[in-house]
Parts: C-alpha cells; sequence; structure tokens
C-alpha cells in the first residue's frame, strides 16, 4: 500500500517508529541526564544541608562584591537554578560577575520528620548566611528566593533585622492564603480535604511522589500528555531535547517534604494565614514582615498554577522597604526559571536590577 | 509551503505525527474543559477521598510491618529504623552544637585580630 492510496509506506512507518523509540530513550534518558554542571565547592554542611560556592568566572576586580545565596524550595531539587550549561541561572549570573552561593537542603530522612519549617529558618539559613559572610568576607547579602524558598527567605528577613540583607528578590513567593483560587494547591489542602495527621502518621515525611502528582493534576492535560508531545514535536533539535531532559528530570527527581514542616506550613502559613496578619511567632519572636527593609524585587508569574499572583502580591504593602518593585510576567511556576524566555528576558533584568545595588561604595 | 502545509506533509509521512495532531486537537477541545473540572469542588473532594483510602491502607500496612521488622530486629540484637533515625537526630544535635561553637570562636578572633 502506497501513502497515497491512504496508508503509509514500510520506510514511513519505520521512520515513525524509530522517532518514536528515539523519544522513549529521551524519556527514559532524562531521569540520568547529568545537571547542577557549574563548578562548585562545599563550602558549609549541616545535617543534610549544604552551601555551595560557585567558582566566580570573573577577576576579582570585576566583581560585584555583595554576594548573592540562592535559596530553592523545599520541594524537588535546586538544580532548577543550574539545568545544563547555556540554560543555567547561575552560569548566566556568575558570567555578570556575582559571587554566587546555593544552600542545598537535600533530601530529609525519617530522623527530620520533626524539623519543622521555622527550623529551616532559624537552624539551617540563619548558619548557612553566617558561614556565608565568613567565606566571602562581605557585611551585607543578597537573597534570591524561589517559590517556598521565597518564604522562607522572607521569614528569616523578617526574623533577622540585624543581619544586613541589602537585596531581597522573590520569585513566586507565597506569602498570602487569604484567596485560595479554586484549582489551586491551597484549595485541596484545606482541612476538610486533608487530614495532616494521617498524611503525616501514614509516612512521617510527605513523600515527593505525592506532592509531584498533586502539582501535575493541576493542569493535566498538559503534565501528563502535553509535555511529551512537547519533546516530540522538538526531536530533531538536541539541544532542546537536552533542555526538555533536563527540566524534566527536575520534575521527576522529587524529595520528601519533612513532615513537621509540611504541617506547619499548611496549619500556620496556609490555613492560618499567619505570616502576612503578622500573627507568626518563630520561638517567641514575632516575624514583622514591616523588618523587612532591603531593596525588593517581587516577580510573579501570571499564569503560575501553584502560587496565584495574589498569594504574592501583598507582602509589597508589608515591607518597610522604600526601594521595591513588583512584576507579574507572563509565565508559569516553571518558567519562571527554566523557560527561553526567562533566559532571554528576565534573568538579564534580574543581573541588571541586582547589580545597580551591589555596589562597592554602599558596603 | 506555509507552516501549516508543512505539517500536514510531515503528517502525511509520519504516522505519530498523526497522534500529535490528535492531541493538539484533543487539547484544544478538551484541555479548558479538564482545567474546570480540576477547579471544582466536587473533584477536589473526590479527590481527597480517595487519598483519605489510600492513607488508610498505606497506614495499616506501614504499622503491621513496622511491628514485624522491630521484632525481627531485636531478636536478632540489631537496631531498629526508631533506633538509627534516634541516633541521627542526635548526631545533628551535636553538628549545630559544633557549627554555634565556630561561630563563637570565630568572635573571639575576630575580637582578637581587631584589638
Amino acid at each position: 500500500m502506497t501513502a497515497q492510496e491512504g496508508g503509509y509506506t514500510p520506510e514511513q512507518v519505520e521512520r515513525g517508529a524509530t522517532r518514536y523509540l528515539r523519544g522513549m530513550k529521551a524519556v527514559v534518558d532524562s531521569l540520568d541526564v547529568p545537571v547542577g554542571l557549574t563548578p562548585k565547592e562545599v563550602v558549609w554542611t549541616l545535617n543534610k544541608t549544604r552551601l555551595y560556592r560557585y567558582v566566580p568566572t570573573r577577576p576579582p576586580e570585576e566583581r560585584h562584591p555583595v554576594p548573592l545565596l540562592l535559596v530553592y524550595a523545599l520541594i524537588n531539587k535546586p538544580f532548577i537554578f543550574d539545568l545544563a550549561p547555556g540554560r543555567s541561572f547561575v552560569e548566566y549570573m556568575l558570567g555578570e560577575g556575582f559571587d554566587v552561593y546555593l544552600l542545598d537542603w537535600g533530601a530529609p530522612g525519617v530522623e527530620d520528620r520533626h524539623t519543622t519549617f521555622d527550623d529551616y529558618v532559624t537552624e539551617y539559613l540563619r548558619r548557612a548566611v553566617r558561614k556565608l559572610r565568613r567565606v566571602s568576607g562581605a557585611d551585607e547579602i543578597s537573597i534570591l528566593g524561589y517559590c517556598l524558598g521565597a518564604t522562607l527567605a522572607v521569614v528569616y528577613a523578617a526574623l533577622y533585622p540585624e543581619v544586613p540583607v541589602r537585596n531581597l528578590i522573590l520569585l513566586t513567593a507565597p506569602v498570602d492564603f487569604t484567596e485560595r483560587p479554586a484549582g489551586s494547591l491551597s484549595m485541596w489542602l484545606e482541612e476538610e480535604r486533608l487530614d495532616l495527621d494521617r498524611l503525616i502518621g501514614a509516612f512521617d515525611n510527605v513523600p515527593g511522589e505525592l506532592i509531584r502528582t498533586w502539582a501535575k493534576m493541576l493542569k493535566p492535560a498538559e503534565n501528563f500528555v502535553g509535555a511529551y508531545v512537547t519533546l516530540w514535536k522538538q526531536m530533531d533539535d538536541a539541544a532542546a531535547v537536552h533542555g526538555w531532559q533536563a527540566i524534566n528530570r527536575w520534575v521527576e527527581d522529587v524529595i520528601p517534604f519533612a513532615g513537621a514542616a509540611f504541617r506547619q506550613f499548611v496549619v500556620d502559613y496556609l490555613r492560618g494565614n499567619k505570616l502576612i496578619r503578622g500573627q507568626h511567632e518563630v520561638q517567641g519572636r514575632r516575624v514583622d514582615l514591616a523588618n523587612i527593609d532591603a531593596s525588593l524585587l517581587n516577580i510573579l508569574a501570571e499564569f503560575d498554577h501553584l502560587v496565584a499572583p495574589s498569594q504574592g502580591e501583598t507582602i509589597m504593602e508589608a515591607v518597610s522597604s522604600s526601594d521595591k518593585e513588583l512584576r507579574i510576567i507572563p509565565s508559569t511556576h516553571v518558567g519562571i526559571m527554566a523557560s527561553a524566555r526567562a533566559r532571554h528576558k528576565l534573568w538579564p533584568q534580574i543581573a541588571e536590577w541586582l547589580a545597580a545595588r551591589s555596589g562597592a561604595a554602599d558596603v | 509551503m506555509s507552516e501549516k502545509g508543512e505539517e500536514k506533509e510531515a503528517g502525511a509521512q509520519d504516522p505519530f505525527a498523526q497522534m500529535v495532531q490528535f492531541y493538539d486537537d484533543w487539547t484544544r477541545a478538551w484541555a479548558g474543559a479538564m482545567s474546570e473540572t480540576v477547579k471544582s469542588k466536587g473533584f477536589a473532594d473526590t479527590m481527597a477521598q480517595q487519598i483519605e483510602g489510600g492513607l488508610s491502607a498505606a497506614r495499616l500496612w506501614r504499622r503491621q510491618m513496622a511491628e514485624v521488622m522491630e521484632q525481627s530486629l531485636q531478636q536478632m540484637s540489631l537496631p531498629t529504623r526508631k533506633d538509627v533515625s534516634s541516633l541521627a537526630e542526635r548526631m545533628t544535635q551535636i553538628e549545630m552544637r559544633l557549627d554555634d561553637l565556630e561561630a563563637k570562636v570565630d568572635e573571639v578572633l575576630d575580637h582578637l585580630k581587631a584589638g
């Protein structure tokens, strides 16, 4: 039978099958694709947490004196900042002359089930910042937090105003749960729908696979089918396939969420909405967002299905920073860091904003 | 040739391209409807019930396994999961105390250097 008669020639079927097999191989290989390749050294460890310093690529005289600390969420791994050469935010910022540090929380084990959300600030982030300042010799620092990492950065900056955080950059920071949009994770985690005691009692730590499934279910067509169709369409572009693999690995390479941390985040931050209301206390100290006076760049994604812009906007009024800016960009929760648009538009904007505020004269 | 024409041509040569085309058409028709479904209270409630069922089974299985394992390990004089995690917790506490000590030493050194 020929294609003209409505079927396919054996060559066409073979070509299609070969492409299909290549696609399958690309999916399987994606789970081991090399990521996080920018050279770095460990400068501090505590439990599973690691503080990395990336090897600078610019000579000292061309570097900004204020170091930049990247803080990622407690879900997935932080190599979203350093996916692959040419697609790495870390690599880009090094090239722009920043001294870049990354806090990697590691994967909690059963022994970490009692670690609360606030412990990540008081026991880990606080110590990591101390070490960073020691290693870098800098007094002031900049912090860029992404997703829950941004929430942790906000709590840190509010709780320790004595530590000079000069610049605070928030990417998709969930801080205000007054609005819980339909079809959002916050709606699914409401008290009448999720018994936290039973969840944590069953697993100790919340399995990463469960959180990943929740996140994917929010956009089922796009996540369960669309992602693979995107790969199919890019099959003839090796660089695009590699980029897809790196992102797919990041999506699939999940870690558990420490049980007590998950409980506290859901009860106090989400259901209680204590942070934006100024009712949250850590070790007897109120977390007052008005203590934050750092220059603030708050970036939210218009099409974010995990953190609605309404959940990140209101911090602008709560802080006392005189230099603050809110940008809502047409992107998604992951696209804000990992898309081509991010590489070409947002990263340069972040670097420009930060460079203007990282000069030696103000140190 | 227009972009659509090229896609059609590619589709004629690649049987799997038809599946891609089907997905694109399907997405246009149904993805919106699916998004609306997952946004509904009914979907959230149904999912909550399914998770609840799964948790009950997981908890029961885990408890039974833990009891069997704990008894077996104790009979063999081997540490249990609880023993190991307790030890790991203590090690983290020690690490934190060491870190605090290091911070104090740094402070003293700075003080001595200053003068």
